[in-house]
């Protein structure tokens, strides 16, 4: 399945008549997003979350009227094409996004039911989910790992990573890898990461290359005085062909996991 | 069930208090209809309702009064029945004889009098042997009671000594022109008459109508034709005459068959206009004066011929008393009356369910909107239910009041039936009329309850915050 993100600069988001952001790229005036990881990297309220939410149809104006407001195209389709509505963007969203959130979040029924309802897309993994275990009783890592296992499709060409790690201890974080690995390549083409805790790695890494720069403008409006205005900056590093970066992942993790294991070995003996 | 288990208590009592309003505005509804139906069906179907008796003072009123009324009648769809009358509240009706019995197509107006004072029966066997097609008839020698059952014997006695004077004054206008032989031979035949007719009950605790009751004795009015065919008679000689009349040992009057039908010379004329018995009441049948009339509203109440009213009223004030004037007017006020009980019904009805059938739909909606923004918005990022959504939502309520709206209808009609009291079936259009028109303006209302997730602002990442 194809995947592919066309944005037109400037991209403004309206959230109500009191808020707006504005998006501005430094490369010039339009902005495509094709095979590969895109990490999205910067301060807290910098605006990340919120661009990735436009990009996965779960924010933002749509359809004509919006003409101004949104400029993004998925696969050559613009958000605010004439014809473009809410039921084509639940289709989109249906057909080809696997939206991971910042705070899991589940519906109260049993896992199982959860992923009938949210996914049910192989009759088989099923009966890996319990029927009688309700998710909101888990604690926070091990709901972010089912989550992961609910909603992450790997026939949907693009993902949507909100801060996926977060909570997670080094087990889960392994397997997250490992699945980031195994889905690459299947049906999917493209992934936006975000993550506070893999700045120093991403910006290292030699398989990452900067794509762009995102200045963000917020505004907001109060009654008779000026506009607060706010600027902010996001950086977007992308690697075409993360396997290598996936399995090196999984490595590191795998050596701390190692290491405290020989740690507790060794304070056990201590002991 | 996406509603977490707090919620689904408060959702499942709204749900029921919807149900619970809408089945008892519904059931009320029903009810009242059934009374008003009730009323409705007992009002068209007495004929009583239909008739009426007006005065005619003299002869020459009499004449003057069907020779201007009578085709304004007919305009009307009524028509003056002439073989009857009322004089001092007694009716003298004509029993059909045996040689009109064989012509008879059936469909005279004056079969309605016969069924409204109950003499159907009485008139069919009046003459012992209508079928003998002899030179002689046997006809009972009784004038029937009409309101006497709960009446002491003191009383009736009275009756019956007015009505045989009553006779007797009849019998004497008939006379008039007679002498000598025939005389004698006429006054013989009036006695045998009047000497040997007795009153008989209709049934043993036999009720008149009451909007009848003031008519006391029913007289068969053949008596009066043999007197007037005895005076007419220039045919036979004269000893023959006096045995053409004679009292049988079975309380029946034997007489020449022709001497009880109608005489010629009242065939195509007023009946006993020349016989000074007045004021005499006659009878006006009205068959279309009452009938049911449909309303756009949906529902069905009384149509009332006013203009035949307003005529009538006209005729009271001009002279022409009516012999019951109060029925009239019950007639009208009771028409008014159930018409503005069926109005009122249906208004209330259409209002209330409308207003029930609409708020708490919209509530549910609203409800579900409220407490459950975080679950669709979550669901709505990974799954296009959209239109499910909605469509659920709209049909919950009205799948609800398809169930109390339909459980009490087949439960009405059931009832109905087992009473075997017909089917008033234009219930159902006021109640699917109700029910489509909710459920249609319901459509827009549900809609906008969840225009968050339809507009062109699409915001599914704060409203899944809770926002």
């Amino acid at each position: 399945m194809d995947g592919h993100f066309k944005i037109i600069f400037p991209l403004i988001l309206d959230i109500d008549d009191s808020f707006s952001v504005e998006f501005v790229s430094a490369k010039g005036d339009s902005l495509e997003f094709n095979e590969g990881i895109y990490y999205l990297c910067g301060d807290n309220g910098s605006g990340k979350t919120t661009f990735l939410n436009m990009l996965a149809l779960i924010a933002g104006n749509i359809g004509k009227h919006a003409a101004n407001k949104v400029s993004i195209s998925f696969n050559g389709e613009a958000y605010n094409g004439d014809n473009f509505n809410y039921l084509r963007a639940a289709d989109i969203r249906e057909k080809n996004f696997c939206i991971f959130p910042q705070k899991a979040f589940f519906l109260p029924i049993s896992t199982r039911d959860n992923y009938i309802i949210l996914n049910g897309t192989e009759k088989e993994r099923e009966k890996f989910f319990s029927s009688r275990e309700y998710p909101d009783l888990l604690s926070g890592g091990q709901q972010q790992k089912i989550l992961m296992d609910i909603v992450l499709d790997d026939k949907k060409p693009v993902w949507f990573l909100d801060e996926p790690l977060t909570n997670m201890d080094a087990e889960s974080r392994h397997y997250f890898w490992i699945t980031l690995d195994k889905a690459y390549g299947k049906g999917l083409a493209i992934i936006f990461f975000i993550d506070h805790w893999l700045d120093h790695i991403i910006i290292s890494d030699p398989d990452f290359q900067h794509h762009c720069a995102l200045g963000v403008t917020m505004k907001r409006y109060s009654k008779g005085i000026s506009p607060d205005i706010e600027s902010q900056g996001i950086q977007i590093y992308k690697n075409s062909s993360p396997h290598a970066f996936f399995s090196r992942q999984a490595l590191i993790i795998e050596r701390e996991m190692s290491l405290n294991k020989m740690g507790a070995l060794s304070h056990g003996m201590h002991t | 069930m996406l509603f977490r288990k707090t919620t689904r208590k408060r959702f499942i009592f709204l749900v029921a208090a919807f149900m619970l309003m809408m089945g008892f505005n519904t059931y009320s509804y029903v009810m009242r209809f059934h009374k008003t139906e009730t009323e409705k069906r007992d009002i068209l179907n007495e004929k009583a309702f239909k008739l009426f008796f007006l005065r005619t003072r003299t002869s020459a009123d009499c004449a003057r009064f069907l020779v201007q009324n009578e085709k304004r009648f007919m305009d009307y769809s009524s028509e003056i029945v002439r073989e009857a009358f009322i004089y001092q509240n007694n009716l003298y009706i004509h029993f059909a004889s045996p040689s009109e019995l064989m012509l008879n197509d059936g469909n005279r107006d004056i079969d309605l009098l016969y069924d409204l004072f109950n003499i159907k029966r009485v008139s069919d066997n009046f003459f012992l042997n209508p079928r003998d097609t002899g030179y002689e008839v046997n006809a009972k020698a009784n004038y029937f009671d009409h309101n006497g059952v709960w009446l002491s014997d003191d009383i009736l006695r009275v009756r019956h000594k007015g009505l045989r004077q009553d006779l007797l004054d009849i019998a004497d206008m008939i006379r008039q022109g007679l002498s000598g032989k025939r005389l004698e031979i006429y006054n013989s035949i009036k006695t045998t008459i009047i000497d040997n007719i007795k009153r008989i009950p209709l049934q043993e605790n036999y009720e008149p109508n009451p909007y009848l009751s003031r008519v006391e004795n029913i007289v068969p009015m053949n008596f009066l034709y043999i007197l007037t065919n005895i005076r007419e008679d220039n045919s036979t000689d004269i000893m023959d005459l006096r045995e053409s009349v004679r009292y049988e040992g079975d309380s029946s009057i034997k007489t020449v068959r022709s001497y009880v039908d109608i005489p010629s010379r009242y065939k195509d004329n007023l009946l006993y206009h020349d016989m000074e018995i007045y004021p005499r009441y006659i009878p006006v049948h009205a068959p279309e004066l009452l009938k049911p009339r449909w309303n756009w509203l949906l529902y069905e109440d009384i149509y009332i011929n006013s203009d035949f009213m307003d005529y009538i009223e006209k005729l009271h004030f001009k002279g022409n008393y009516m012999f019951s004037y109060e029925k009239s007017h019950i007639i009208e006020d009771r028409v008014k009356k159930i018409n503005d009980d069926i109005y009122s019904n249906h208004i209330f009805f259409y209002l209330t369910d409308m207003s029930v059938g609409i708020a708490f739909p919209f509530m549910i909606s609203l409800f579900a909107f409220i407490h459950l923004k975080t679950e669709i918005s979550f669901l709505l990022m990974f799954k296009n239910r959209i239109r499910e959504l909605l469509f659920i939502f709209w049909l919950m309520p009205v799948f609800l009041m398809l169930i109390v709206k339909g459980g009490i209808l087949t439960g009405y009609l059931i009832y109905l039936n087992s009473l075997g009291y017909g089917t008033s079936t234009y219930i159902v259009f006021s109640l699917l009329m109700t029910f489509m028109l909710a459920s249609i303006a319901f459509y827009p209302i549900n809609r906008w309850c969840f225009s968050q997730f339809i507009g062109e602002k699409i915001n599914l990442y704060a409203l899944h915050k809770g926002r």
